[in-house]
């Protein structure tokens, strides 16, 4: 079968050869056994122009491309000429597949071309075809023709067949294995190949940093180095640079970047001096997607005032001067410098006493940010102090604290204290009058130590227990007195007592008659007589009715009664007579009731001794 | 009795020999302060402080050491408690001035005055010792007066003696209790001074509670309440919260 095509061919060529001087009309065919995947080349050619030229439907093709054909050739110092067309065409379906015949009219005559029968195979990798030699001994120079224009179509077949392998979208980055807030550095670049170029380069997609603190490097121009990837050498350009922070732990995902490029590609037509026609195609290349694992920084041992600060650092406090009048400025500069994320990282705020007044600080940052440290430089923040009074003062000593990379470990740094001394005062302003005391007192000197020590004034008598002995002992010596003074009044009230009992006695014995009659006078005093008659009967013992006061007199006398007691004895029964035609009134009756008792009582003592 | 006469007299005698002792550290810690010699003064007048805990010079002195050394806390603290003891004391409010002014924060606003604090103030004209022995003179011619009453006869001269013998006793009384205050007020407790750098005004007496306000070095306030570890106090901004004893000194 493929021998009788290359019969068909090579008739055709013969004869046109041949007929030398003649119209010439003829097909060639690349190949007649092609596999789905490859693609062939079908050319109609002539020796001359022709007109209505009619080209076959290519049933079972696709045309892919139409090339027209206008060369000119001198052999032999005859100048020949070529025009026609070629036809880049992919199978469609596998079996015998015809490419029917074309038709051009000359000089009113119309010529075909002989139909092509090609075998489609399965597809097949692709082997540098050889081109099978016509041994024609009379056409040695077609033949040197045809094995140049062999070679230069397989030549464009292998380059077709490497192209879009050529490019490479590479994402790199510094480290897989990072701590959280530790620095690290993606790259993006393009490999090309040698083989293979593009026109215009479009970013379709950046990636998004999420959980990651970024900053992208600025190139600032591109440059294309020489790179090799897999052992073969590239060409190399940077697309994008950027330092990153993790903000998080666990495992993190970097979106992968997307590029769109206008890629050259061999068309598979060649130019009149045969060589390949380079075609342009839109293709969309990823870098594919990157994870980084963070690990969490330790927790144990972690400094207090830890701010977040990653990497290795050195860290300074400054002053610009330690000696300084009242109101003058003083710049205190708080500076980290280092390697790691300087960008992120907080500085401690001094701490100073209120006699120096403290003012928000200028910030200066001289952070460089490169693929080979992440970041690096030095963070300063400025401080103004200006001090209010006059005196030494001290600044606390700072400290700062960060995670070390290197040894995995938390360092802290502190820095010595700043001693400041102020010499002067300010001047007081003298338009102005202050009468507050606080603000004349604040303007004096500090006041040097007291001399005068009066020791032991803290303690308290009143703390002692033997104050109290002597503050309560004379308040119990009070009752004492009163007690003594009580015992005493009993003593004399105890005699007189007996008295009053024994004529209370006496009296209710016989004048209790009379007692019955207060108030009634001639009825007491009636009774008050006979009561007193009838005690002196009963002490005296007589028995006569007679009681004349000369008898009663002379009675008393002689048992020796005092004379008083009888005058008393001898006035109360003269009352007693008088009142039966006297006024008397109570107060009067219980006065005489009460003599008569204390009589009967006296007269009762004398006349028992 | 004896007894009493007899500790009274050693009491007395310790006193004058110790007194003799302290005059001679006292000068020591004068001479240090006057070479500049600051951290040995403090030391000195901390050891005086320790025999006469409420004197109100060697408080002044021991807070003028610190101020020199820098030490916010303790040199507020002291120059407080001197001006406690001793409130008309000039020299004490001028270098409280200064040390206020090593403090880092500015407080404002005022703390209330506790009602002893008042009445200290009222009584102040005297010195608690003083109205203490005015309370045992008065005691003695109370009661003599008394005696004198129980053995008169004259009706007037009783009644004249009873009610004044009466007044003294009452005086007496209420001089002991004045006294007793005064002493008191300077024995207890009112106030906080902060004398660590920072320290944490917290919602409850516990270490785990929210926090209400860092409280920095020299801040004053007022003691509401206490337990065995914390102490309730009113801030100069009126803020009530708890603080850690051993972060404050009492004064």
């Amino acid at each position: 079968m493929q021998i009788k095509h290359f019969i068909y061919t090579f008739l055709a060529l013969f004869t046109s050869i041949a007929s030398w001087a003649q119209f010439q009309f003829r097909a060639e065919v690349s190949s007649q056994s092609v596999g789905l995947n490859q693609m062939i080349e079908v050319r109609f050619i002539m020796n001359d122009n022709g007109t209505n030229y009619k080209f076959p439907s290519f049933e079972g093709f696709e045309v892919l491309r139409v090339i027209d054909i206008n060369n000119t050739y001198i052999v032999n110092r005859d100048v020949r000429k070529e025009s026609g067309n070629a036809f880049v065409l992919r199978p469609l379906t596998k079996g015998n597949l015809t490419i029917g015949s074309a038709s051009v009219e000359f000089e009113g005559k119309i010529y075909k071309t002989q139909p092509i029968t090609i075998e489609v195979g399965d597809p097949v990798q692709q082997k540098p075809q050889r081109h099978q030699r016509r041994r024609d001994p009379f056409a040695r120079f077609m033949e040197e023709m045809e094995e140049d224009f062999n070679r230069r179509r397989q030549q464009q077949m292998e380059m077709q067949q490497n192209l879009g392998e050529g490019i490479h979208l590479v994402a790199k980055i510094s480290k897989n294995d990072v701590y959280a807030n530790e620095p690290l550095t993606v790259e993006y670049g393009l490999y090309i190949s040698y083989q293979s170029g593009f026109n215009t380069l479009g970013i379709k997609q950046l990636p998004k940093y999420e959980n990651f603190w970024n900053h992208s490097i600025d190139q600032k121009e591109l440059q294309v180095k020489e790179a090799t990837l897999n052992g073969k050498v590239y060409r190399y350009l940077t697309l994008q640079k950027a330092v990153l922070l993790p903000q998080k732990d666990g495992t993190l995902k970097i979106d992968p970047m997307e590029v769109e490029i206008e890629e050259q590609f061999y068309t598979g037509r060649v130019d009149v001096f045969g060589i390949s026609e380079i075609g342009l195609r839109k293709k969309t290349y990823s870098s594919g997607a990157k994870t980084i694992t963070v690990k969490p920084l330790p927790l144990d041992n972690q400094p207090e005032g830890f701010a977040g600060a990653v990497g290795s650092y050195t860290f300074t406090v400054d002053a610009d001067k330690t000696i300084l009048k009242a109101n003058e400025p003083l710049a205190l500069s708080v500076t980290v410098q280092g390697k790691g994320n300087l960008d992120l990282l907080t500085l401690p705020t001094p701490i100073v006493p209120n006699a120096l007044e403290l003012y928000d600080p200028e910030k200066i940052n001289r952070v460089t940010k490169n693929m080979s440290s992440g970041m690096q430089g030095t963070k300063t923040e400025k401080y103004i102090i200006v001090p209010q009074y006059k005196g030494t003062y001290t600044i606390e000593p700072l400290t700062f604290s960060y995670f070390d990379i290197n040894s995995k470990s938390y360092k802290t740094i502190t820095t010595e204290p700043i001693t400041v001394e102020v010499t002067e005062d300010p001047d007081l302003p003298t338009n102005e009058t202050k009468t507050d005391k606080a603000e004349i007192v604040s303007k004096q000197d500090m006041q040097p130590l007291d001399k005068n020590i009066e020791w032991f004034n803290g303690n308290f008598v009143t703390e002692n227990n033997s104050y109290y002995v002597w503050w309560l002992a004379p308040l119990l010596l009070l009752p004492v007195m009163f007690f003594v003074k009580n015992q005493s009044n009993k003593n004399n009230q105890n005699t007189e007592g007996k008295r009053l009992k024994a004529t209370n006695k006496l009296a209710k014995k016989y004048l209790s008659e009379a007692k019955s009659q207060i108030g009634q006078k001639e009825a007491f005093y009636e009774a008050l007589e006979r009561c007193m008659h009838n005690y002196l009967k009963a002490r005296l013992k007589i028995e006569t009715s007679e009681m004349s006061n000369d008898t009663i007199t002379g009675l008393l006398n002689q048992h020796q009664v005092a004379p008083t007691d009888i005058a008393t004895f001898m006035q109360i029964k003269t009352t007693c007579e008088m009142a039966r035609y006297a006024q008397m009134d109570i107060q009067t009756m219980q006065n005489d009731y009460e003599l008569a008792a204390q009589l009967i009582h006296s007269i009762d003592k004398q006349l028992k001794k | 009795m004896k007894n009493y006469w007899i500790l009274f007299w050693t009491l007395l005698f310790c006193g004058l020999a110790t007194a003799q002792n302290n005059e001679a550290l006292f000068s020591e810690g004068m001479t240090a302060f006057d070479k500049k010699d600051y951290e040995t003064s403090a030391n000195i007048f901390s050891q005086l402080m320790q025999r006469d805990s409420l004197n109100a010079t060697l408080h002044y002195n021991l807070g003028t050491s610190y101020l020199r050394l820098q030490n916010t806390g303790l040199s507020i603290y002291h120059l407080q408690k001197a001006l406690k003891f001793r409130p008309d004391y000039e020299q004490a409010r001028i270098n409280l001035n200064f040390a206020e002014k090593l403090k880092t924060t500015v407080s404002k606003g005022n703390l209330p005055i506790p009602q002893q604090q008042m009445l200290y103030s009222v009584f102040d004209f005297l010195k608690p010792n003083t109205w203490a022995y005015l309370a045992l003179g008065t005691m003695f011619t109370g009661i003599g007066l008394l005696l004198f009453y129980l053995f008169n006869h004259n009706a007037t001269t009783k009644k004249i003696l009873f009610s004044i013998g009466m007044f003294a006793i009452g005086i007496s009384i209420l001089s002991y209790f004045i006294s007793k205050n005064q002493s008191n007020y300077l024995l207890e407790h009112h106030y906080v001074i902060v004398t660590q750098k920072e320290t944490l005004l917290m919602h409850e007496p516990r270490v785990i509670s929210k926090v209400l306000q860092n409280i920095t070095e020299g801040s004053k306030g007022l003691i509401k309440e206490e337990t065995n570890q914390w102490i309730r106090i009113q801030l100069e901004n009126d803020t009530i919260g708890w603080v850690e004893k051993s972060k404050v000194m009492k004064y």
